[in-house]
Formats: C-alpha cells, sequence, structure tokens
C-alpha cells in the first residue's frame, strides 16, 4: 500500500481494506513493540486488536475525520491494547499512559438481547435487504448514493424499500 | 438540518457535538421517532459486531499464513532460493513476451473483488461450542481454517439434500488457490438453488479469471449485469477494468 487509505475507503472498503492496512503496517509495528516485548505472540494479538478497534470506530463513525495520520491512530491503539495485555501478564509497562485520539472508544460492550436477535435474523433476509442495510447501516452510503450504486428510480424508492426491509427484520426477532 | 437530514448523517457521516444536542432535543419530542431511532442504532451495532467477527477471522488466517510462510523461508539456503528466483522471473519474462499480456492485472484484479461468502447458515456464536457436523464445517470455514472446512464440506455434500455444501466446498477451494477445482463446481452447480446459484456464477466468473480464462469471465461477467444478478455491479466495475 502506497497510500494510507481515506476515511470514506474506511468505511466502504470492507474487510480488505484492513487487511490491506494489516499487512502494510505489521512490520513497524512489530520493530515498535519490541520495545515492549519480545513475545511475538503478545506483538501479533495487539496489533490484530488494534486493527478491529479501529474498524470498530470507523463504523461506529465515533472517528469522523482522519486528524492524525492512520498510522498514528493505529500505532496508539495498539500501544493501549499491548499495555494492557502486559499488565494483566503482571509485566512491567511504562508509567506514561497511553495517549489515545479523542474520540476513539475502546471500550467492549457485549451486544444486548436485541442486537444479538437482530445479528441472528439478519441473514435470513433476502440479498436485496441485506445489501441495502448494509450499505445504508454499516458502510454509510447516503440514499442519494444507494440510489446510484444500485440503479433504484429514485430516492424514495430507496427510503421505501429500507423501510420494508426494516420491518422485515422486525417481525423475524417479534417472539 | 431537518430531522430526517440529521438521521440520515448519524448513520452515514456520524454527527458534530452540535448536531446531536439538536437531534436529542427533537427526539426527546418524538417518542415515537426516538423509538425507531434505537432500533435502527441496535441494527447498526448487530452489523457491526458481525463485521467485526469476520474481520477477526480473516486477521487470525492472514497472521497464520504469514508466520508459516516466514518458517519456510528461513529453512532455504540464500544460494537455492536466488536460483530458483532468477529461473522462475527468466521464464515469466518469456512468457509475457510471447504470450501477450500477463496475468499480473487479472491477479490483482481477483484480490481486490475475491472475498470468500458469509456464513449465512450455520453463524457460529461465539462461547457456544459447535456440535453437528454442519455447524464444526462452517466453524473452520469462520476461523479461516479452508484446508479442514473444504473436506467437511465434501464429507457433508455426499448424499445431501442441499447444494450449499458444494458452494462453500467450492469458496475453501478458492481461499486455497485450487482454482481448477473450485471452477468444476462452480460450473456444476444446480439452477434449482436459485440463491446460491447466483452467487455461484459471481465466484465462478472470478475463477475465470483466476484460470487465465478472460473470455468466459467476461461474458459471465456481462451476464450478471445484464441480469442484475448478484454483485451486478460489482460486476460492472469489474469488467471495466478488464
Amino acid at each position: 500500500m502506497h497510500t494510507a487509505p481515506t476515511l470514506e475507503e474506511l468505511k466502504k472498503g470492507g474487510p480488505k481494506v484492513y487487511e490491506k492496512i494489516y499487512t502494510a503496517y505489521k512490520e513497524p509495528f512489530y520493530a515498535f513493540a519490541k520495545a515492549y516485548t519480545s513475545e511475538t505472540i503478545g506483538i501479533e494479538e495487539a496489533y490484530q486488536e488494534a486493527i478491529i478497534s479501529l474498524y470498530e470506530n470507523v463504523m461506529n463513525r465515533k472517528i469522523t475525520s482522519l486528524e492524525s495520520s492512520l498510522k498514528t491512530y493505529l500505532f496508539a491503539i495498539g500501544k493501549y491494547k499491548l499495555f494492557g495485555q502486559l499488565r494483566s501478564e503482571k509485566r512491567l509497562v511504562p508509567i506514561t499512559a497511553v495517549e489515545l485520539p479523542e474520540t476513539v472508544d475502546l471500550e467492549e460492550e457485549p451486544l444486548n438481547d436485541r442486537q444479538q436477535k437482530l445479528k441472528a435474523s439478519f441473514r435470513k433476509l433476502g440479498e436485496r435487504c441485506q445489501q441495502i442495510l448494509e450499505l445504508f447501516y454499516l458502510n454509510g452510503y447516503t440514499i442519494s448514493e444507494i440510489k446510484d450504486i444500485e440503479n433504484y428510480e429514485n430516492e424514495n424508492t430507496v427510503k421505501a424499500q429500507k423501510s420494508r426491509c426494516l420491518r422485515q427484520l422486525k417481525s423475524l426477532i417479534k417472539p | 438540518m431537518t430531522p430526517e437530514t440529521l438521521l440520515e448523517k448519524y448513520f452515514t457521516h456520524g454527527l458534530t457535538p452540535e448536531e446531536q444536542q439538536v437531534l436529542d432535543a427533537y427526539l426527546e419530542t418524538h417518542p415515537e421517532q426516538a423509538e425507531r431511532f434505537a432500533e435502527e442504532k441496535d441494527l447498526q451495532k448487530a452489523l457491526i459486531a458481525d463485521g467485526k467477527e469476520e474481520l477477526r477471522a480473516r486477521l487470525s488466517h492472514l497472521g497464520k499464513t504469514a508466520s508459516s510462510k516466514e518458517e519456510e523461508h528461513s529453512r532455504r539456503s540464500f544460494i537455492k532460493y536466488a536460483i530458483a528466483a532468477a529461473v522462475i522471473i527468466g521464464c515469466t519474462l518469456f512468457a509475457v513476451k510471447s504470450f501477450g499480456p500477463s496475468t499480473e492485472n487479472t491477479d490483482r484484479l481477483y484480490a481486490d473483488y475475491f472475498q470468500p461468502y458469509r456464513n449465512v447458515i450455520a453463524p457460529i456464536e461465539r462461547g457456544t461450542p459447535a456440535v453437528t457436523t454442519e455447524e464444526k464445517a462452517f466453524e473452520s470455514y469462520e476461523l479461516g481454517q479452508y484446508q479442514k472446512a473444504a473436506k467437511q464440506f465434501e464429507e457433508l455434500s455426499d448424499g445431501a439434500a442441499v447444494s450449499y455444501y458444494k458452494f462453500y466446498r467450492a469458496m475453501c477451494l478458492m481461499s486455497l488457490e485450487q482454482h481448477i477445482q473450485a471452477v468444476a463446481i462452480l460450473e456444476d452447480y444446480p439452477r434449482s438453488d436459485q440463491d446460491f446459484y447466483d452467487k455461484s456464477r459471481w465466484f465462478l466468473a472470478l475463477a475465470y479469471l483466476k484460470t487465465a480464462n478472460k473470455t468466459k469471465a467476461t461474458a459471465l461477467l456481462q451476464s450478471i449485469v445484464k441480469e442484475k444478478t448478484y454483485n451486478h455491479t460489482q460486476a460492472s466495475a469489474l469488467l471495466e477494468k478488464l
């Protein structure tokens, strides 16, 4: 990867973008982490978790602009994860707190009951519904963009289809 | 900004603190809309959780592939590797010069467009062990253990009433770079399973690219675009690059 992906690419590019990030920054991250530990399993785990946290914060719209470089975000999260791991193993870590970018949230909240049911039932929807709901809620495409990508007649048609799909999903999770 | 615009922006780009305040004030006085909004937020969380699981499996697979590749490399002597590389480069250059356009472009396009299709049959819940043979096969699949999963799907396919085990076996084979075998499965995929049949055509087009069958790939992609079946948007974009 010669240039880092933009925020739009991170939102819309799917897992492939994050795989490319993984490959591009792995060596520098390992070089950075080896100052604190020589155990590659721990470094690998912290690195993968950092990329997953990056994904989550982009998709949750907690990161709305990349004010620092992508590498800065990733390494800050990775350092936080690594230090957390070392502390849990009762290993010594530097006293200075890790400075995370302001909007990043690393709290892992388990899914509530309704969220679990939605996750389990989502793939029971037809392909068209899955597509439109993912484009909007996951990848952050606007109604106007969805109209163009999916060749809908107009924006009202997109909204109507989206509403139908939401109702369908709701009926799937009703007891 | 209207409430509708704010709601759309919340899900697509996120809101500034000021915009969030305006939205919160609106929802306080519109309880029905607030309830719908809460349901939509739950859906977003569910989709992100699903995406995280997929990403975790992919990164885990990447990590394992990378480390086994590193071990392999360190076992070879430098001289043997250098000689092998020189021979390969020489042959490749000869093939490129003799036979026209290289496969680099199609390989790159394949890498950009191929993603093994999600497990929509038996989604694995974390913390819940796989019990049935089907669940175990899909667990292997989600963990990126494609060699194991391919064998499990092959066994499940024998005498099965459903065809999708063959589809997922093809996904495994494509992930393992065994495209000739994947083509054989996908070419024979039954139309009676309409949902997976549509998907099989997309993946067959990609497999044709990897087996240097650009003509068949192009024809199939054109058909997908014309009939607006699975991944027709991506098929259109891919055709422009071919």
